[in-house]
């Protein structure tokens, strides 16, 4: 899993300028690629950012679970992410837990899937490509919070 | 100097291949030298063609064309036909891989003439490639044998020779040829030093592996080439191609899909339109195969248009099939799309697709079914069932049946087909390849599960589950167990067998007096609550934080998988049956099981078989403590002095291999590993590393009881149901009873505390079901689960040992 994308190379700053200097036209796919993004925003949405998760101790597990932490000021984000046959399972907790009435959306760049979180933050929702997500909790009361965009690799 | 020139540049081009860095500076070197000096412009028309050789292996196949078209151009003004031959035979094989093999194929009919005997018999290893993206593999081997006689002792070519023929092969199902050439290219490629020819060859094998349906052996081979083609970005993308195209015709397009998505843009950068174009292709099936279909959409028309402008006729109709499938799947469906769906069918069998063609054929009937139009389902579906044996056919044959009403014929039908599924199956001993090998036979299954849920009876619906349970759990012919029998064994106890139609979840429930058969609603809700349920408990046996409820979530999957059957089951002891995602669910901790004696079987019939069998009494109890763990020391400790003679067995995989195919009760406490993605990598840590799954295939006369005190040991993926692969699954299907192991991440000191009271209890005489949801009431400790048959109190047969509740099974 990669939290963040890899920082620009040499080559990709030179084309950049080139761009920007009006040397190259923008390839049609990028610009089609940044209205894409350009639609995922969420106007007015605080976002959550990662955050260490605790290391598990005394269990008896070899594994490292794939657990993230997502934190804003006033709440936090827990995910958990498993892959069966490259689809993804992602389970999580908002906590403290949320007024009545919490939406979360896992978005996905090309999917988007809505749960209602349970009385003590739980949602799951199961065969998202993987890929980049990001977590949105729609509060009834207060300002919509989200994760900031995350890679899934299984 | 004129010579000079002439030679360096020549050992540019050998040089490029093996050292592409070293042969651009020399050959660029050669050019500086020559523009003046080399009058006739050989050295430079070999110069180009070294500069083009080595950017084709550093991935940048335009530029590899350009030097290519350089170097042609010279020869051809300074009159050197055979040097403008030699960079044509070069450029056939840059041509292929640009997206243009019918063009290469001319291209190397020009330079032919002009080669010598040894370079036409490189020409012919080219040929090969582009014969062979052209989907004629039979020609593209020809060209590699008649080259392998004439090459002589040129290693580089007769390693590629051997390398495409091995590709070639493989495309015609000929494995065992495949392999020698591509052990072959190996062998040639150390023994001269030709380090990146290792690594192609290398590189193809994920592919063959997958393709012989040896899915471990393709991820093992895959991590491997993946490492040593890092410097290769085109080269790796089309291994990983070459991998996806395996996994999707082994039902795993999820797993495809990731590597395609990394393979897709890496071939379009590299311009290698070829095989981008065919990675498009297998995206597109991938796409449409995971759900979604207007990704799916997309990427089958850029395949399509992409394939077109290739002359592709072969594959072309591929892409339709797929833009279809996509219609089928958002749209109502319509007579123009019926006529285009049959047409396509035409076209795949023309171009020699006929798996697909008799899949989408089988589409088109009940299309035509949906439409109202008899004649075309019945004309098709006749000619579907009179050209088998496959699947397709039993499938025609079924539905022809039950469409006049003949619903014993179309049971027949739907059995006849399992029966020849079972039987290939048989032939992998591995699980997990078995498992894969079946699902072949998943939509014959289903069909006979839809037929059965609509007789409305259960008992019918669990025979055909029971049957499919058994192809794929590899008992090789489709049997349903003997219903009196299975009632008689329960005794007081209740079997619930879930079962999955569509996306729908059916409960069959079988207990002494009756057969209920109840429709639960939709699969989706019951397995994203088991996600979360799963989620809650790891979490609070993490203790990483506030850990969520879990008594909310418990409650309501009991609503969701038991709804009105709950008042039904009364205090019954229960043996579930789960399916797909259920088979993770820790079943004991549902409310209603909380203090009722649960076990969980891959089948009705596995859990028969348990019953059947008769306590061993000459065995003895032994435990093992893995490392690194604070608790497992006192835990085998304890286990000995429960079961008076027990041993302690040293934590090392020969020794606890060895002793398992003595023991009565092996208790393994250690740190646990569970692998989903190749479940018979899981294991647990001994002191010289993990026993894994695989390892236990050895063993000849597993324990009767299993007790795997460490995290997730029980935790499966069943790619088919009948057939749950995992450590504890490993156990079951070799012969052993019962296996108690952990759903979840489990403490250390708190497993201590379980498992003392529940070896009290086994010691005492209580069954290890009952002995296990004695001993969770008791310490609160829960996560574990008791598999197989869990009413078979341990008899050691040593002095001393608790027998006073031992029963005859019979």
């Amino acid at each position: 899993m990669t939290r963040h994308p890899p920082s620009i190379d040499d080559e990709s700053l030179i084309a950049a300028l080139r761009l920007t200097g009006g040397h190259d036209p923008v390839p049609a796919h990028v610009s089609a690629a940044a209205r894409a993004v350009y639609g995922l925003r969420m106007p007015g949405a605080t976002t959550a950012q990662p955050a260490a998760t605790p290391t598990p101790v005394g269990v008896r597990s070899a594994d490292e679970p794939r657990l993230l932490r997502f934190a804003a000021a006033e709440l936090t984000v827990d995910l958990e992410v498993t892959s069966m046959d490259g689809l993804v399972d992602l389970a999580g907790q908002v906590s403290p837990p949320p007024e009545a009435g919490t939406r979360v959306e896992v978005r996905t760049l090309h999917l988007t899937e809505s749960r209602e979180l349970s009385p003590t933050g739980q949602f799951a929702v199961t065969g998202l490509p993987p890929g980049w997500f990001s977590v949105v909790c729609h509060r009834p009361e207060h300002s919509s919070v989200a994760t900031s965009w995350t890679r899934i690799r299984p | 100097m004129i010579t000079d020139a002439v030679a360096a540049a020549e050992h540019a081009v050998n040089l490029s291949s093996r050292a592409p860095a070293r042969a651009l500076a020399l050959a660029r070197g050669v050019l500086r030298h020559v523009s003046a000096a080399d009058p006739h412009g050989e050295a430079a028309a070999i110069a180009y063609r070294a500069l083009a050789v080595a950017a084709r292996e550093l991935g940048d196949l335009p530029l590899a064309e350009e030097h290519l078209r350089q170097a042609v151009s010279i020869a051809v003004s300074a009159g050197l036909p055979h040097r403008a031959a030699q960079a044509r035979l070069s450029l056939v094989h840059i041509r292929t891989e640009l997206g243009h093999p019918q063009q290469a194929l001319t291209i190397a009919d020009a330079a032919e003439p002009h080669l010598t005997p040894v370079e036409v018999a490189k020409l012919g290893v080219h040929r090969a490639v582009a014969l062979a993206r052209l989907g004629r593999y039979a020609e593209a081997v020809g060209h590699c044998d008649r080259a392998v006689e004439a090459l002589g002792d040129d290693v580089g070519f007769l390693a590629g020779a051997m390398l495409n023929r091995g590709l070639a092969r493989v495309f015609l199902g000929d494995f065992e040829a495949a392999e020698a050439d591509l052990t072959r290219c190996v062998e040639l490629a150390r023994a001269a030093g030709l380090d990146h020819v290792l690594t192609l060859a290398e590189g193809n094998l994920p592919f063959l592996a997958a393709r012989r349906g040896d899915l471990p052996g393709a991820f093992t081979a895959y991590r491997r080439a993946e490492s040593s083609l890092a410097g290769y970005p085109e080269r790796l993308a089309t291994m990983r191609c070459d991998l996806a195209e395996a996994l999707i015709a082994a039902h795993l397009p999820g797993e495809a899909r990731v590597l395609l998505d990394l393979a897709v843009p890496e071939l379009a950068a590299a311009g290698a339109n070829t095989v981008l174009a065919e990675a498009r292709l297998l995206l597109a099936q991938a796409e449409l195969c995971t759900g979604d279909p207007h990704l799916a959409r997309q990427s089958a028309e850029r395949a399509a248009a992409d394939l077109a402008a290739q002359d592709r006729t072969v594959l072309a109709p591929l892409a339709t099939e797929i833009l279809l499938r996509v219609r089928l799947m958002l749209g109502p469906p319509t007579g123009e799309l019926l006529a285009e769906l049959l047409s396509c069918a035409e076209a795949l069998d023309a171009a020699g697709h006929r798996q697909s063609s008799r899949a989408l054929r089988f589409a088109g009937a009940e299309v035509a079914l949906q439409l109202g139009a008899r004649p075309t389902a019945d004309g098709q579906l006749a000619r579907l069932a009179s050209s088998g044996p496959d699947v397709v056919a039993r499938q025609a044959t079924a539905l022809r049946r039950a469409l006049a009403g003949d619903r014993r014929g179309a049971f027949a039908a739907v059995r006849a087909g399992l029966v020849e599924v079972g039987a290939n199956a048989t032939a992998f001993e591995d699980p997990m390849l078995r498992a894969h090998a079946v699902r072949a036979g998943e939509p014959l299954a289903r069909f006979g599960l839809a037929l059965a849920l609509k007789t409305g009876r259960g008992r019918t619906l669990l025979a055909w589950a029971e049957r499919w349970r058994a192809v794929a759990g590899g008992a090789g012919r489709p049997v349903a167990p003997d219903l009196d029998e299975l009632r008689t064994a329960l005794g007081d106890a209740a079997l619930v067998e879930f079962v999955r139609h569509t996306d729908e979840l059916v409960a069959v429930v079988v207990t002494r007096d009756r057969v209920m058969l109840r429709r639960l609603g939709p699969f989706a809700a019951a397995a994203e609550a088991t996600v979360r349920l799963r989620y809650g408990l790891r979490r609070a046996h993490l203790l990483d934080g506030r850990a969520p409820g879990l008594a909310g979530e418990a409650a309501l999957l009991e609503r969701l998988l038991f709804g009105s059957v709950r008042d039904r089951l009364d205090h019954r002891p229960l043996v579930i049956v789960p399916t797909g995602a259920l088979y993770t669910l820790p079943w004991p901790i549902l409310p209603m099981n909380s203090e009722r004696p649960v076990t969980v079987a891959a089948g009705a019939a596995a859990w028969l078989a348990g019953h059947r069998m008769r306590a061993v009494r000459e065995r003895g109890v032994v435990a093992v403590a893995g490392p690194g763990l604070r608790c497992a020391e006192a835990e085998a400790d304890m286990v000995r002095s429960c079961h008076p003679g027990a041993e302690r067995v040293a934590a090392l995989r020969a020794e606890v291999l060895a002793t398992l195919d003595r023991a009565h009760v092996a208790h393994l406490a250690a740190h646990g590993m569970f692998s989903p993605r190749s479940p018979l990598l899981s294991g647990i840590d001994l002191d010289d590393g993990p026993l894994m799954a695989y390892d236990l295939l050895r063993l000849r006369t597993p324990p009767p009881l299993v007790v795997l005190s460490a995290c997730d040991t029980g935790m499966a993926r069943a790619p088919a149901d009948g057939a749950p692969l995992g450590l504890a699954g490993t156990f079951l299907s070799l012969g052993s009873q019962c296996v108690v192991a952990s759903l979840v991440p489990v403490r250390d000191e708190e497993t201590l505390t379980l498992m003392t009271v529940f070896h009290g209890l086994l010691a005492a005489g209580h069954p290890p079901a009952q002995a296990l949801t004695m001993a969770s009431g008791k310490t609160g400790v829960d996560g574990f689960v008791c598999f197989g048959y869990g009413d078979q109190p341990v008899a050691t047969g040593r002095e001393g040992s608790a027998t006073q509740l031992d029963q005859d099974p019979t």
